[in-house]
């Protein structure tokens, strides 16, 4: 089964590669790129990650204590900006995909990153029960 | 007068800079600011490798074309070890995202290597060779079939441990890469090189068959011969041929060569090894290998410089022995600095590390291995997903 991987993760490393990894093992089965189309697609998709990856990063440094209204205000702001940026990336990239693989198939890849992340949180919920 | 009208054009000038700047900045948009995402898809990368052969006595009988059997019986026998350290940091990357949804990148880096060569023969003194470079390598990979790889190293070779002339050489390495699909690749080219012990100018051709992240066989003619395959998600072992070997400025303290008053000769060395590797890729960060295995052909070669004052081409040596097989060792480890742009499934950039590794700095025919390709393998561990791990990957809004 395509899920029972979500299992398989190894002790050590960088995990966060590893899930990567597994995300774009899951993606590639979903959406069954063909060579050409891998060969477009995974270029401008990892670049959309890494930027998606970084302003998530950025919004992160944020303290989550706030002593001041300044504090929370600008921790309201920065989310806010995160959002935008999301948004901004999704509609750029949107885009870029398109050029890269058919429409079909950048609807599936909505649908597998979905997928992808209920089977992490499936994993997550597995966890915290044990 | 003049002046003050230079004054005023340079307070134009200034002004429009300052306009620009200021629109510019202003121009932008809290969510259109450059997200601070990884620049490059090399990291800044140091790496050190450590070779050695076992003590080997010199055959004492006479051969055709080696004229000096007084010189090999004071040689009396040979032992070889080299040290060297490198790095390689990208200065420039750029990426082209094409109409037709392709993606190119050209990479520029910067590279530097320092090599000591350390020949041991029973009847001479001990010489340590130094041979340090620093050069330019430029990859273009256009995304789709192609990739183009330019090496220019030059370098200085001396003897650090007598006095001799010191002497610029360089190697260099252009070629196309031609990759027909993740499993299939060929390269052709020319090499300016000294891994084989002389000055060789040599075309380069290479095929590999199997794809980088899984088992491949990589035939890179005049570098390597490679079986490689995963073992592992961390681990990758391979089975290989490949030339190591050298040109250094050796000091004549030994008088060695006594046709001229030459200060300084010129020490070749080649062996052809075949050995098992083991490159274990701790992280994204660090690697480290271990090899060993046999030298094949093994010889050493004397040249003077004066006698080959007006060849360019292959030197002509004036002493040359060949040296009974034996064992090597050769340990290494790579590390990777900072972060870089993801390469996953992305067949054209795993080519283009793979050239980058193959053609080594400093053109010792070490290599870095290729610990910033993932293997693909089954892996059959334990889960142990922490949130931390996830939080890129989910939204809040998920948890409901």
């Amino acid at each position: 089964m395509l899920f029972s991987f979500l299992k398989l993760f190894p002790q050590g490393g960088n995990k966060r590669e590893k899930i990567e990894a597994l995300r774009v093992a899951f993606i590639t089965q979903k959406l069954n790129l063909t060579a050409d189309e891998s060969q477009k697609f995974w270029p401008v998709y990892n670049e959309y990650q890494d930027k998606l990856r970084a302003a998530r990063q950025e919004f992160r440094k944020q303290s989550t204590v706030f002593t001041t209204d300044k504090e929370a205000q600008d921790y309201l702001d920065a989310e806010l900006l995160l959002k935008q940026r999301e948004f901004n990336l999704y509609k750029e990239y949107y885009d870029k995909i398109k050029k890269t693989i058919p429409i079909k198939k950048v609807a599936e890849l909505r649908q597998a990153e979905e997928e992808f992340k209920k089977e992490l949180l499936k994993q997550l919920q597995g966890k915290s029960n044990d | 007068m003049i002046e003050g009208q230079k004054r005023y054009v340079l307070k134009n000038i200034l002004l429009f800079i300052l306009l620009i700047a200021v629109v510019n900045v202003f121009s932008q948009t809290d969510s259109t600011k450059k997200i601070k995402a990884p620049k490059h898809y090399f990291t800044p990368t140091l790496f050190s490798d450590y070779y050695t052969t076992p003590q080997k006595n010199l055959d004492q009988k006479f051969r055709k074309g080696t004229e000096d059997l007084a010189l090999r019986k004071r040689l009396e026998n040979y032992q070889y070890s080299q040290l060297v350290g490198g790095f390689y940091f990208p200065i420039i990357t750029k990426d082209y995202n094409r109409a037709d949804g392709s993606t190119g990148n050209f990479h520029l880096l910067g590279t530097g290597s320092y090599m000591m060569a350390m020949p041991r023969f029973g009847g001479i003194s001990d010489h340590n060779l130094l041979k340090a470079s620093i050069g330019v390598r430029g990859i273009y990979n256009s995304g789709r079939k192609g990739i183009w790889f330019v090496d220019v190293t030059p370098f200085m070779s001396t003897d650090l441990s007598a006095h001799s002339s010191t002497v610029y050489r360089w190697a260099s390495t252009i070629l196309y890469d031609y990759m027909a699909n993740p499993n299939l690749s060929f390269r052709f080219g020319v090499t300016r090189t000294f891994v084989l012990g002389n000055r060789n100018f040599l075309p380069y051709f290479g095929i590999r068959i199997g794809r980088l992240d899984k088992i491949y066989v990589s035939m890179q003619f005049p570098r390597n011969v490679t079986f490689s395959f995963p073992m592992g998600r961390f681990l990758r072992g391979s089975i290989y041929f490949k030339p190591m070997g050298g040109l250094f400025n050796m000091a004549n303290n030994d008088s060695i060569y006594t046709k001229n008053k030459d200060n300084t000769i010129l020490y070749g060395r080649y062996e052809l090894i075949s050995g098992f590797r083991l490159d274990a890729n701790f992280n994204k960060h660090v690697s480290v290998f271990v090899s060993t295995g046999f030298t094949g052909v093994k010889y050493l070669s004397f040249f003077s410089e004066t006698q080959n004052k007006n060849n360019r081409l292959v030197l002509n040596d004036f002493y040359h022995e060949k040296i009974s097989r034996g064992l090597f060792v050769d340990i290494g480890f790579t590390i990777r600095i900072g972060r870089a742009k993801s390469i996953y499934n992305n067949y054209n950039l795993y080519e283009t590390f793979n050239l980058n590794s193959t053609i080594d700095v400093g053109d010792n025919n070490t290599n870095t291995g290729d610990g910033n390709i993932p293997n693909q393998t089954k892996s059959k561990e334990k889960s142990n997903l922490k949130i931390k791990d996830v939080q890129d990957l989910i939204e809040a809004q998920d948890l409901y």
